[in-house]
């Protein structure tokens, strides 16, 4: 079976360097853009299987980058994980809204992280 | 002593007697004069008397006749027209004399009708007069009733003995069960607005009027007001003041809590951070640490950053909480909201009209959804456009649907990113969004379409229908003085009650199910002043006593006990006489229960069906339904036997009694407390 494959959409360097650690130790492959529009570039060039996607970005939101996928017929079924710093309710049902398959809030223990990643990957190869 | 027979008599009798004594007189003249003629010039006397007769009954036909024309013609036109005169002069007839019936009294009759015309042009001058003035008070009543019913803030008017003569609803509202002509101090901690009051009173002596802040806790200790009070000056005499105050018990614990909060949180991050710095610094700066050690360490690091996590969840939701608890919005419908939408934009939109209620700007929110649509429809690549609501759990999602193009979130968010409205400056929708702590997003089903913005639900406000509180009286009666046997009735607040019980024996363990009370101020009942309670009587309701009020045990589960019920309605009852139907039957119930309510009541008691026995026979009917038939008062079936069906029809009956006592001649208290006396002994003999 070949390796899964995580695109993350980070733009703080400091949190994108742990995730990075995080998730390449999980097992996955990874790669990080800065930004929307290089996340749908990223997006076009390459499916991955599961998109870690930080709410608030340079651009377009990550809730604008959520509805693309979903929109989108070859993109659709991708799994989308959703970060913020921003703790309100409204965000996370906001984020459940336009697509996310999960949400989780900054500050996160790094187990529940790897936890949830490996939870959506699980269900995407079902 | 002529004048006053000539005030017996009536008109037309005096000209007949002028008449009769004219025709007698003459009668008598004639004859006289046939006796002198014969006793100076002799002669046949049969020829005297013969004259003497025909002359004289002559006469007296002709006075008679003479008279009956003059009754006919002058003396019964005159009374006619004295009468049209003063029936004009004491009613209000607008109708013109007859003239014809003074035909022979030359120009009295149209002298009459010229007073009648001017009379009746200076009524109706009068009259246009009144209704000008009646509809300029009415104009400001209503003005003035709305201005104080819908004021944001409570406001109260106060006797200067601190008697309420005024509230508004927010009054109402903060201070609960607040009624007219009631002590002040019973809703309100009276010491800091006595303090306000004096300072208000020393800045007078100084001729400065100024308005005095207060910082007071309601009488329950339930909210903290914050206010001003000023004086109502008339004629530079002090008729009374003003407070208005709004709700500071939120503004205080939130600050307060805010306060807690960031302490806490202070704390609460810096013992991990301290640490994790203190760990760290080994960490890196001893080189020969034992690999045991060393993980001893790096799992205290992870410990102290699980632990600075789970704080920052923590105060995170506390913030939310207090953030929550401060949201000042007024209640607004969704269909006002729709229809600011629809008022604010050209585009054709299917509303989906709704009942629920909104706690938000409903400017605010309108304008934005008028935004948003605007921009739904400027390219024409969309149509079908919908407004609904749905109503789920304390929230209402205002849902704005269409067929045709999705949306981004960020056009949304471009599209918020412009002010709301000139009228806002440079708020704009995301502000508007901020502000209410909430967000909106668009979604896709097999439906179409829409945007969602969900927004927190409020209570519905008072139905338009509801009856008109009686908000206000300036007229209080001063202030009762310590012998209330004395006090005029028409100056004593009263207290109607009425209870339901689970029997009729309240030594043999029967409870109180209900008690409803109504106040009556001024003589006038106040439906806005009511005291409405199930109570919970801790025992089983017979059925024999549900079919008669309708109450079951179900419906009393959640009630409060008679401890909690009977101190509301003693506070409720506080400086009011207590009237009832029967009362030693409600009364008996009530004071076996003082020890556990903790109060007494020692309030003056009148009872209606005494009061009735005094005033109608001693032995006739006087139950509430034959009270009711005999002063008109419809019961509707469903309220009789509940317990506030019962009160109203009770006071409207005593109030009616009352006008029937004093015009008796009884006036006080005392006076009506002893006629019910005298007929309490009277009705004992009888058996009552």
């Amino acid at each position: 079976m070949s390796q899964k494959t995580v695109l993350l959409v980070e733009d703080e360097d400091n949190i994108a360097l742990a995730l990075t650690h995080l998730i390449g130790r999980a097992g996955y492959a990874l790669r990080r853009v800065a930004s929307g529009n290089a996340a749908l570039e990223a997006l076009a060039e390459e499916r991955p299987d599961l998109v870690v996607l930080d709410v608030m970005l340079p651009e377009r939101s990550g809730y604008e980058i959520c509805q693309l996928i979903r929109r989108d017929a070859v993109l659709r079924g991708i799994k989308v994980l959703m970060i913020t710093a921003g703790g309100g309710e409204v965000e996370r049902r906001k984020g459940m809204a336009v697509g996310a398959d999960a949400f989780m809030t900054k500050p996160f223990a790094a187990a529940d992280l790897t936890a949830q990643i490996n939870a959506l990957l699980a269900e995407e190869g079902a | 002593m002529i004048e006053r027979l000539t005030k017996r008599l009536g008109l037309r009798l005096r000209f007949a007697l002028f008449f009769g004594a004219l025709g007698l007189g003459g009668a008598v003249l004639i004859a006289g004069a046939l006796v002198f003629g014969y006793s100076r010039a002799g002669g046949p006397p049969d020829g005297y008397v013969i004259a003497g007769l025909i002359g004289g009954l002559g006469l007296l036909g002709l006075a008679a006749w003479i008279g009956l024309l003059f009754d006919e013609n002058v003396a019964k036109p005159i009374l006619a027209l004295a009468s049209d005169l003063t029936t004009r002069a004491r009613a209000d007839v607008d109708l013109q004399i007859d003239e014809g019936q003074a035909k022979h009294l030359s120009t009295l009759a149209p002298a009459a009708n010229a007073i009648n015309a001017a009379l009746s042009e200076a009524r109706a001058a009068r009259q246009r007069a009144v209704e000008r003035e009646t509809a300029r008070i009415a104009r400001e009543k209503a003005l003035f009733e709305a201005l104080f019913r819908d004021l944001g803030e409570g406001a109260v008017v106060a006797t200067p003995d601190n008697r309420v003569m005024l509230y508004n609803r927010m009054a109402q509202d903060l201070l609960g069960e607040i009624g007219l002509d009631r002590p002040l101090s019973a809703f309100l901690r009276p010491e800091p607005v006595m303090d306000a009051l004096s300072r208000m009173q020393k800045a007078r002596v100084r001729g400065e009027i100024t308005a005095e802040t207060f910082l007071a806790a309601s009488a329950d200790g339930q909210r903290f007001l914050l206010g001003r009070v000023s004086p109502i000056l008339s004629d530079e005499e002090l008729s009374g003041h003003v407070l208005i105050f709004r709700d500071a018990t939120e503004d205080l614990s939130a600050h307060a809590a805010h306060d807690h909060l960031f302490t806490a949180l202070m704390e609460g991050v810096r013992r991990p951070a301290g640490t994790i710095g203190a760990l760290l610094e080994v960490l890196q700066s001893v080189d020969d640490l034992a690999p045991e050690d060393r993980a001893k360490m790096r799992q205290g690091i992870e410990d102290e950053v699980a632990r600075l996590f789970s704080c920052l969840d923590d105060f995170s939701a506390r913030h939310a909480t207090i953030k929550s608890r401060r949201w000042p919005m007024s209640p607004v419908a969704v269909s006002h909201v729709f229809d600011g939408v629809r008022a604010h934009s050209d585009a054709d939109v299917r509303i989906t009209r709704s009942e629920a209620m909104l706690a938000c700007d409903g400017f605010a929110v309108a304008t934005l959804l008028a935004q948003v649509l605007r921009h739904l429809t400027e390219d024409g690549t969309r149509d079908a456009l919908s407004l609904a609501a749905e109503v789920e759990a304390g929230e209402t999602r205002l849902i704005l649907g269409w067929q045709g193009e999705a949306v981004t979130d960020g056009q949304l968010t471009g599209w918020l990113r412009a002010p709301l409205s000139e009228a806002y400056g440079a708020y704009s929708g995301r502000d508007a969004l901020a502000a209410h702590q909430t967000d909106l997003w668009p979604e896709t089903n097999a439906g179409g379409h829409r945007i969602v913005l969900p927004l927190a639900s409020a209570a519905p406000a008072l139905a338009p229908g509801d009856a008109r509180p009686e908000f206000y009286d300036f007229n209080l009666p001063d202030a009762p003085g310590t012998d209330l046997a004395e006090m005029p009735l028409s100056d004593l607040s009263f207290v109607v009650f009425d209870t339901e019980t689970t029997g009729l024996s309240p030594r043999g363990g029967d409870e109180i199910v209900q008690i409803a009370g109504l106040r009556i101020v001024n003589g006038r009942i106040l439906r806005g002043e009511t005291f409405d309670t199930l109570v919970n009587p801790g025992r089983a309701i017979p059925s024999a006593s549900t079919r008669v009020h309708h109450i079951t045990d179900a419906m009393v589960e959640g009630a409060p006990t008679i401890a909690e019920a009977g101190q509301r309605f003693h506070d409720f009852c506080q400086g009011a006489v207590l009237v009832a139907h029967n009362a030693p039957f409600d009364l008996a119930f009530l004071r076996l229960k003082e020890q556990m309510i903790g109060r007494r009541f020692d309030n003056p008691v009148l009872c209606t069906v005494l009061m009735s026995a005094g005033l109608f026979d001693h032995s006739g009917q006087h139950t509430l339904d034959a009270l009711c038939d005999r002063f008109g008062v419809h019961i509707p079936p469903e309220a009789r036997h509940t317990a506030m069906g019962d009160t109203v029809a009770t006071a409207e009956v005593f109030v009616r009694m009352l006008d029937l006592l004093q015009a008796k001649g009884v006036t006080t208290l005392g006076g009506a407390i002893t006629e019910e006396g005298r007929m309490t002994r009277i009705r004992k003999a009888q058996n009552y």
